[in-house]
């Protein structure tokens, strides 16, 4: 299937090229394409070395309720880092169906003063500080077994999922005396997805949707100017998770359980991409990151720390610490 | 042992994640933007045998700083000037201690209406100069002060500019472009709008090497009109020498044309220096002129053609300072084919975009659309069309042509 995807993804971009309006959603399934090759490769060897039988990890790594996050900030920025807190409860609303909603937050540490590269030439210094906030909510409904074939340790459940998000952009930009202000809304209100648990263990999932994109603006001093009609731009992930059981329940006082993400995001917004030679610009940045989860011996809440790296221009490393929390509503099935 | 092996991974992500970000102009990497910004400002400026030639704005009076508007070279032993403008250029030459009391500088990309003066601000005189195409030859009288070379074109009422992007693996059908320039600017003469130049965005070159690079120079060498050029993503990437900045000169910047502004960006990266940015109100600013446009490689907004920008804010900020300075046109190249978008929504106004990618390169499986957008200033305001080239194999019109709109 990922092989498929980048083939066609290749297909387009090469073969047809620009005069047959061959658009965005090339550059995702490539991106989705690639993603699946890599997991696939990954996942292979680690299948070759899970003991037999493979079952599920016991406590699987999941996203934190509560995180905060130092994460880099872009190719315009030198060396600048933001600080980053999400709050991600999950609800469990029956057996086949979770509700995470969420809310986040970034902000630069500092503003930035950028001077002119040569010294001698009369141009003034940028300074600029940066604030994003984004709410949302992922429903996730697992499809029961009289739709789709059990296959115990080949295909595992598929989930559907719908996730509509708001994000907010906020440049503050200081050319000259006086403040300016770009605001970028980003409205995703249709990004759909479709899990599949490939094995006990792995996981992949892509998200595709449109993104609805208000800009506003202000004058130097002045108020903030909106207009009404959106532009359309369009968005797409792809995540392979595979996790793995460091120590297990049971062994120790501290269990810890491990996954290792690689993920593709189809988006510019924050000023990270993937080059590829001359290719500029197609492809958002490529993730990749390992999680470790610390529970103690029947505690409710565990630790969970997350480091990795965006990979590509105005990228870099990151990392996350984060607590979970029990899940709302019961536990799933 | 999985303790060690999962905290292995965590140290191989941190220690190969800072060498995937951004490099920088110390290590020879042109690729970011700012580094090109310094390369630009590097080759704007050059001492021959102790004396300072340096590019200046056209209003400058003064040599103690200089512009990126141009590029020097030496060759044979001659000083080589290159104005990146299409209409007025002025070179600061300071003589120093060097004893000289005159220099020979040869000129290129210089109009043939071009009246050339030199002398000390305020007093300069008109200077010989043997012409051919757009190279003129002169010797530059020095004193024991600075001296400054300009020149400047007339301008009417009514003008035109030609305007296209990528070339990329075909400057044989540049060549027939520029052939067709050359009847646009007798035909524009003669209805009294004279056509002021052309304007090249990016993608000169498939790959930023030298041979690729100077042959497309050599061919605009012989355009009918001067030719400001802006770099590419494939004029740019992975670039350790700067080759577009030592043969082009400037990546970004404003001119005046008659009565329009024209800003162009450097984009060749999918986004903009900082320093760059932090130009932009100075850039636009247009407050003697009738007509702002802007160009630059990429779209500012690709919409569904997919070739965006590797920074989207970057571009966010560039299309708010086009709305607030009622820019006329934003064109540009990168998608290789001819696309308009006239009415893009940015805060309570609208950028009106061209794209233009039709000056050769590979245009995929669909019938090539080759040619130039024609820009007419007047009175009336600006208008615009595209002008079709074919090739020189093509049987027959292209398909699609009902979706642009062509020049009449």
């Amino acid at each position: 299937m990922s092989g498929t995807a980048f083939g066609a993804g290749a297909l387009i971009f090469l073969g047809l090229g620009d005069s047959m309006d061959a658009g965005d959603p090339e550059g995702v399934i490539v991106g989705a394409g690639l993603v699946g090759l890599s997991g696939a490769l990954i996942g292979l060897i680690a299948d070759l070395v899970t003991p037999r039988p493979a079952v599920p990890v016991r406590d699987r790594v999941q996203r934190p309720t509560l995180r905060l996050s130092l994460l880099p900030e872009g190719s315009s920025q030198v060396d600048r880092y933001v600080l980053g807190g999400r709050i991600d409860p999950q609800i469990n609303l029956s057996p086949h169906v979770t509700l995470n909603p969420h809310f986040g937050f970034a902000a630069r540490l500092g503003a930035d003063a950028h001077t002119h590269p040569v010294p001698g030439i009369a141009a003034p210094p940028l300074r600029t500080q940066r604030h994003k906030v984004s709410g949302g909510a992922e429903l996730a409904f697992a499809l029961p077994y009289p739709i789709i074939k059990k296959k115990p340790g080949l295909a595992g459940p598929v989930e559907l999922r719908w996730r509509p998000m708001w994000e907010l952009r906020r440049r503050t930009l200081h050319p000259g005396a006086d403040r300016q202000v770009v605001e970028h809304h980003a409205l995703y209100p249709a990004t759909l997805g479709v899990r599949w648990h490939v094995t006990p263990r792995q996981r992949f999932t892509v998200y595709l949707g449109p993104r609805m994109d208000w800009l506003g603006y202000t004058d130097p001093g002045g108020d903030l100017q909106f207009g009404s009609t959106p532009l359309m731009a369009f968005h797409g992930e792809a995540w392979w998770q595979l996790d793995v059981p460091v120590v297990r329940q049971g062994q120790g006082e501290v269990a810890v359980t491990s996954r290792i993400n690689v993920g593709y995001v189809h988006s510019n917004l924050d000023g990270q991409r993937f080059d590829l030679g001359a290719i500029i610009g197609y492809f958002g940045p490529f993730e990749i990151s390992t999680d470790l989860r610390f529970r103690k011996r029947g505690a409710p809440v565990a630790l969970q720390l997350t480091a990795g790296a965006r990979v590509g221009s105005g990228g870099g490393p990151f990392v996350e610490f984060g607590v979970v929390t029990p899940a709302l509503g019961g536990s799933r099935g | 042992m999985r303790v060690v092996t999962s905290l292995s991974v965590l140290a191989t992500l941190c220690l190969l994640a800072p060498s995937m970000g951004c490099s920088t102009c110390a290590y020879g990497d042109f690729s970011p933007a700012e580094c090109r910004v310094a390369a630009e400002h590097t080759v704007a400026q050059t001492v021959v045998d102790g004396v300072t030639l340096r590019f200046q704005d056209p209003a400058a009076s003064t040599a103690d700083r200089w512009d990126a508007l141009g590029v020097f070279w030496v060759e044979d032993g001659a000083v080589h000037a290159r104005p990146s403008t299409l209409v007025d250029f002025a070179i600061s030459v300071d003589p120093g201690d060097s004893g000289l009391t005159e220099l020979a500088v040869v000129l290129h990309n210089v109009g043939a209406d071009a009246a050339l003066v030199a002398g000390p601000p305020g007093a300069e005189a008109p200077l010989d100069s043997v012409a051919d195409g757009l190279r003129r030859d002169v010797v530059v009288p020095l004193g024991g002060a600075p001296v400054f070379v300009r020149g400047s074109r007339p301008c009417g009422s009514e003008f035109r500019l030609a305007v296209a992007g990528d070339v990329q693996t075909n400057p044989d059908q540049l060549e027939q472009v520029l052939l067709e320039m050359g009847t646009e600017a007798t035909s524009a003469a003669a209805a009294g709008q004279p056509l002021m130049g052309f304007v090249l965005l990016g993608d000169l070159a498939e790959d930023p090497v030298e041979d690729e690079l100077t042959h497309v120079l050599s061919v605009l060498e012989r355009s009918p009109v001067p030719v400001s050029v802006v770099p590419g993503n494939h004029d740019v990437h992975g670039d350790e020498l700067a080759l577009y900045n030592r043969i082009f000169g400037a990546g970004t910047y404003a001119q005046g044309v008659c009565s329009a502004r024209l800003a162009l960006m450097d984009t060749g990266t999918g986004d903009l220096a900082a320093s760059v940015q932090a130009r932009i109100p100075s850039l636009f600013a247009r407050p003697d002129y009738d007509f702002l446009v802007v160009g630059g490689h990429y779209p500012a907004w690709p919409g569904r053609t997919g070739n965006g920008w590797g920074d989207e804010d970057a571009a966010w900020y560039m299309l708010t300072e086009m709305v607030r300075n009622e820019a006329d046109m934003y064109i540009s190249g990168h998608y290789h084919s001819w696309e308009e978008m006239p009415r893009i929504a940015v805060g309570p106004g609208e950028v009106h975009q061209i794209i233009s990618g039709t000056a050769g390169g590979d245009q995929g499986a669909g019938a090539p659309r080759y040619g130039f957008t024609r820009l007419t200033f007047t009175g009336a305001g600006m208008q615009s069309c595209f002008v079709d080239v074919q090739p020189l194999e093509a049987a027959s019109g292209p398909s699609g042509v009902d979706i642009i709109r062509v020049c009449p």
